[in-house]
């Protein structure tokens, strides 16, 4: 078991390890400009400066604040989004009337709302978190009710039969009976916070953010930083979906063979 | 559009007209000034026109040639098994990383416009058109391809008459899935990276004159236009080929 998983990692790391070889041999020979290429070991080396640099804020502090907006802006999304979810999953009259209206704003990408916001609240954590709540709000209601609504009715109807009451029926068949559906929304909901967040750091954040890191450096056309917050965005969202994500379905709905 | 959801629109609006004026009108616009501001830059230059024009052709632009070499990777690497080994894993960290972290990157390599904003468009689009063309591949009944190879159908034709098909599901999930990512794209590099029009660029530049109204219809403007494109591009390809095919599942 421990055997094939290290396998699987390392099928998985070494087409990227490659590529990374790939682009150091192509900087190192100087085939294309290197002021704009850059290469691995300098980008790498930039992670370890960023990481031991006292003048600014480090790496680390910037990915702290960026994880800790997306975790926030998922927090309330998934409240607010599944309570509303499961409303409108239930109520049939309430979800004819809303249901339009979350149809149309879903697509709206979650940065075009971040003028909007900076407007009414300014720049700085309340515009990026509401923002990238927002995002994450919408695929999280609409997957809920999607859930709930997938449920057998039978289930429900002989369950009401042997005598459960309507809290019973909530907890112990439509919350796990929609939790499939539910836990798609919440993956597409922490993927699209997590982008909203850092497309909105380049707007918004005065402070800090990956997105901030990344977009100021621009300003000094220092692509190697920009490699490495492209790099490190890129490692820290698959660590979170290989582990946290894969751990919670294994909990769940694995456990319970609902997967398909 | 039936009866209903007209009549729930109408509330819709009145609901919101009776809102906005009863607070501050800066902080949120009423319909009224909405659709004022909408004349305002229609007539008599249609400002509003232009930016939705450009953004179509960036969209475009950028989608199709997502699409088209999305496509080529997917079907290239969905036929050469060693060469998916190593296609596969790049793809997943590439799909990994927020799309607009490419446009810093892509201003300092090409610099403002038209071309960075295409490249993002073109960026987000791509990794979820390919990978999803690969997933349709592996799923293609060996059967069917052992059939048509014994037919005596060649490379090309078996792609195009055996493997696309039979694949389609996947090819619009897709293209589905690319064409949400590619607007998301092109609304915020146009912010980042636009110079004179877009609807991002004008939602965005809305924000020095703390024009509410213009920042709303830049919205509504996105929402029709995603619902379209959708509706155009997608649905009309997908009745065409996997519903009249009778291919389509349940999914959700």
């Amino acid at each position: 078991m421990k055997a094939r998983k290290i396998n699987k990692i390392l099928s998985f790391m070494a087409p990227i390890l490659l590529f990374f070889i790939i682009w150091q041999i192509v900087g190192v020979l100087d085939l294309m400009d290197t002021t704009l290429l850059s290469k691995p070991t300098k980008v790498f080396e930039r992670i370890i400066q960023l990481i031991q640099t006292t003048n600014k804020k480090t790496i680390i502090e910037h990915s702290i604040e960026s994880i800790m907006r997306t975790t926030i802006a998922l927090f309330l999304a998934t409240t607010i989004g599944c309570s509303l979810g499961i409303l409108l999953g239930l109520k049939k009259n309430i979800e004819e009337t809303i249901n339009p209206l979350i149809t149309f704003l879903m697509p709206i990408p979650g940065i075009a709302w971040a003028p909007l916001f900076i407007t009414w609240i300014g720049f700085g954590n309340p515009t990026i978190i509401s923002v990238g709540t927002l995002a994450a709000f919408f695929p999280i209601v609409y997957n809920t009710s999607l859930g709930i609504k997938s449920i057998n009715k039978e289930i429900i109807w002989s369950a009401s039969i042997m005598g459960a009451n309507r809290r019973k029926i909530i907890k112990d068949i439509i919350l796990p009976g929609s939790l499939p559906h539910i836990t798609t929304g919440f993956k597409l909901g922490l993927a699209r916070s997590w982008r909203t967040v850092i497309a909105v750091e380049m707007l918004a954040a005065t402070t800090g953010g990956l997105g901030y890191m990344v977009f100021d450096a621009r300003e000094y056309l220092d692509v190697t930083t920009v490699y490495a917050g492209i790099i490190l965005m890129a490692f820290l969202y698959l660590l979170v979906e290989n582990t946290l994500i894969k751990e919670l379905e294994n909990k769940t709905i694995k456990r319970w063979g609902m997967i398909t | 559009m039936n009866k209903k959801t007209i009549v729930l629109i109408l509330s819709f609006i009145v609901l919101w007209q009776l809102i906005s004026s009863s607070i501050n009108m800066k902080t949120l616009p009423s319909p009224v000034s909405v659709a004022g501001r909408t004349f305002e830059l229609l007539y008599p230059n249609p400002l509003l026109l232009l930016h939705i024009a450009e953004s179509t052709k960036r969209l475009i632009i950028g989608y199709l040639i997502a699409l088209v070499l999305g496509l080529s990777v997917g079907i290239i690497s969905g036929l050469e098994g060693n060469l998916k080994k190593i296609i596969n894993p790049l793809m997943g960290f590439m799909i990994s990383i927020p799309t607009i972290a490419w446009v810093p990157l892509l201003l300092i390599l090409v610099g403002l416009g038209d071309k960075t904003i295409i490249l993002a468009i073109f960026l987000g689009g791509f990794f979820p058109i390919a990978y999803n063309m690969q997933r349709g591949m592996e799923i293609v009944n060996l059967d069917l391809i052992r059939a048509a190879r014994i037919m005596g159908l060649k490379d090309i034709k078996c792609i195009l008459h055996v493997y696309i098909p039979a694949s389609m599901p996947s090819v619009i999930t897709g293209a589905r899935l690319g064409i949400g990512y590619s607007w998301r794209a092109l609304v915020g590099a146009e912010m980042l990276a636009a110079t004179e029009h877009g609807i991002g660029f004008m939602i965005y530049a809305s924000r020095a004159f703390q024009d509410v109204s213009a920042m709303f219809l830049g919205l509504i403007a996105i929402g029709v236009l995603s619902y379209l494109t959708d509706r155009i591009l997608i649905t009309t390809v997908e009745n065409r080929t996997i519903k009249k095919w009778e291919m389509v599942t349940q999914h959700g």
